[in-house]
């Protein structure tokens, strides 16, 4: 598979991240050798095996459905940027 | 060494404040080696004012895991300023029987790291056999502090690919990495979903399944926790042992770590049934398996770390959304965090998530299908924790990220698997480094497990 700088930048975008010339060129190199090594993958034979997203499998046993207490307001305490009782953010 | 140490607080033979003045004054010391990012000054008013049969029982808490009024940032520059309003369910569950808490313990940024270096200078945790090498990681200040201190001590740990054993063994102390569920992840900052499990690390093998007995259980606050109220009991007259042939291998064991094992395994064959069992798929692809699918929960996971409802923050005025986000994110990150990130969410874009995450995902449930077969024929999977003793920083200094992923190469195929395990030391002379051996048993079995340990450590 081909992994160059233009990937990277692609990935870095989706991933909010700014990455300077010197990252780019050594996440490169690191894609290279890790990707290659992860793309060994496609030697494993599958047939119908479905794709496992916990194990032990388990059936969530969700709590009933009645009102209570919610956080509010707390988690707002501990931030700088707020008004008003508000997040205050930048723009969209 | 817990329970009576608790005993003893219990008959007035132990003064609790004075024990706790003691413990902080050494943690104090300790520092220096990097074991904690925040202590807890407290710490003797804390103990005068509990109460419970745990009254005298002082732990410490891996960063990740929230401690209620404690800095809780779990390694990262990110989460500076984070102080959680309520403790994680684990931690309630000690406190509310009368625990106090020491501080929070070093980690490698949000659990990236099998060395404990991927965070602050200060927080890199040395290993107290030889401070020139790691302590191993990611819960790298729990293992550390467990195996530097004179006092009874329980650690809260957290694994996710080996995160508890891989700094147990390098350590020379026990730990526990639970089933998966059956303590409650609520209030454990995420690194990979399905698959963290946080865990006790301590002294002795009884100290960990006290402290497991305590804070296993399904928590309604976690709708992926759960634990059987009445475990299934296979009564058995002698455990079988299986250890895994692609793991007693001189080209993938350091000569040291193949020799110690060897011994081991004589000394268990002496008294227990013991057969060749093969996990050779799991060797094979467990790293990459790992890799795709921590590294692409990982990339969705931290997403929410945009500097705006918690941690780390910047004038907001005269920024767009995206550039305030990417910003603060790529100002905070450590490289291996950005590493990781960019890996996942490499693996999960359009293109390639096919050929890499949901291949990874059905892979999965091919490498549980081949453990499923081997404890057919064994009750207990044995392999050395780790490939080699703890490395020395500048030796880890010459490893590319790829070489660093596998120091966890024993360890990841349980932890995806979600199966429990337990990593003992194995005595060694004191001159050499610790190294421990992995015992794995089937879900929920962490009672066979501690039988399996108990009947063993005696042997070794």
């Amino acid at each position: 598979m081909e992994i160059d700088k233009k990937i990277i930048e692609i990935v870095a975008k989706n991933a909010r991240l700014e990455l300077n010339n010197s990252e780019k060129e050594k996440f490169s190199q690191d894609f290279k050798e890790i990707i290659s090594y992860f793309s060994k993958l496609e030697n494993m034979q599958l047939t119908d095996e479905k794709p496992s997203f916990h194990l032990p499998k388990l059936s969530p046993k969700y709590r009933e459905d009645i009102p209570s207490q919610p956080l509010g307001r707390k988690a707002l305490l501990l931030i700088k940027n707020k008004e008003d009782g508000y997040y205050k953010g930048p723009g969209v | 060494m817990i329970k009576q140490h608790l005993e003893q607080i219990k008959q007035g033979e132990k003064n609790p404040v004075e024990f706790a003045e003691q413990v902080l004054q050494e943690a104090k010391e300790a520092q220096q080696h990097g074991y904690f990012t925040y202590l807890n000054q407290n710490l003797t008013k804390d103990i005068k004012k509990t109460q419970g049969e745990l009254k005298g029982l002082i732990v410490s808490v891996k960063d990740a895991i929230w401690v209620k009024g404690m800095p809780s940032q779990a390694g990262s520059r990110i989460l500076d300023n984070f102080i959680p309003f309520e403790d994680a369910s684990l931690i309630k569950k000690l406190r509310q029987k009368g625990a106090v808490f020491l501080g929070k313990t070093s980690q490698d940024e949000f659990g990236y790291g099998s060395f404990g270096i991927n965070t602050r200078k200060e927080w890199i945790a040395k290993n107290p056999k030889n401070y020139e090498k790691t302590c191993g990681g990611s819960s790298s200040g729990s293992a550390g502090y467990t195996a530097y201190t004179k006092y009874p001590h329980i650690s809260i740990g957290e694994s996710t690919g080996g995160s508890i054993a891989c700094p147990s063994s390098f350590c020379g102390v026990v730990g526990l990495t639970p089933t998966y569920g059956a303590v409650s992840r609520y209030g454990v900052i995420d690194l990979a979903n399905s698959l963290d499990k946080p865990g006790p690390i301590g002294k002795t093998i009884d100290d960990v399944f006290f402290i497991f007995d305590l804070i296993k259980g399904t928590d309604e606050k976690d709708s992926t926790s759960y634990y059987p109220s009445k475990p299934k009991q296979e009564s058995k007259n002698e455990l079988k042992f299986g250890f895994v042939s692609e793991l007693f291998n001189p080209d993938v064991l350091s000569k040291e770590v193949y020799s110690e094992f060897k011994r081991a395994l004589k000394k268990i064959e002496s008294k227990f049934q013991v057969e060749e069992i093969s996990l050779k798929e799991n060797i094979e692809y467990g790293v990459s398996v790992y890799g795709i699918l921590s590294m692409s929960e990982t990339s969705t996971n931290l997403a929410k770390y945009s500097g705006l409802r918690y941690g780390k923050e910047m004038p907001p005025e005269n920024k767009t959304y995206n550039k305030y986000f990417s910003e603060i994110r790529t100002k905070e990150f450590e490289e291996e965090t950005k590493r990781r990130l960019l890996l996942g969410t490499f693996a999960r874009m359009s293109g390639y998530r096919d050929a890499f995450y949901l291949r990874a995902a059905r892979a999965r449930t091919k490498l549980f299908k081949e453990y499923s077969k081997a404890f057919k024929s064994v009750d207990i999977i044995l392999n050395p924790a780790t490939p080699y003793t703890a490395p020395s920083f500048e030796e880890i200094k010459t490893m590319s990220p790829l070489k660093q992923y596998f120091a966890d190469l024993c360890l990841v195929p349980a932890n995806l698997a979600g199966l429990p395990h337990l990593s003992i030391p194995l005595p060694r002379e004191e001159d050499k480094m610790p190294q421990g051996i992995l015992l794995t048993a089937k879900h929920y079995s962490e009672q066979e497990l501690y039988l399996a340990g108990k009947n063993i450590e005696g042997l070794l």
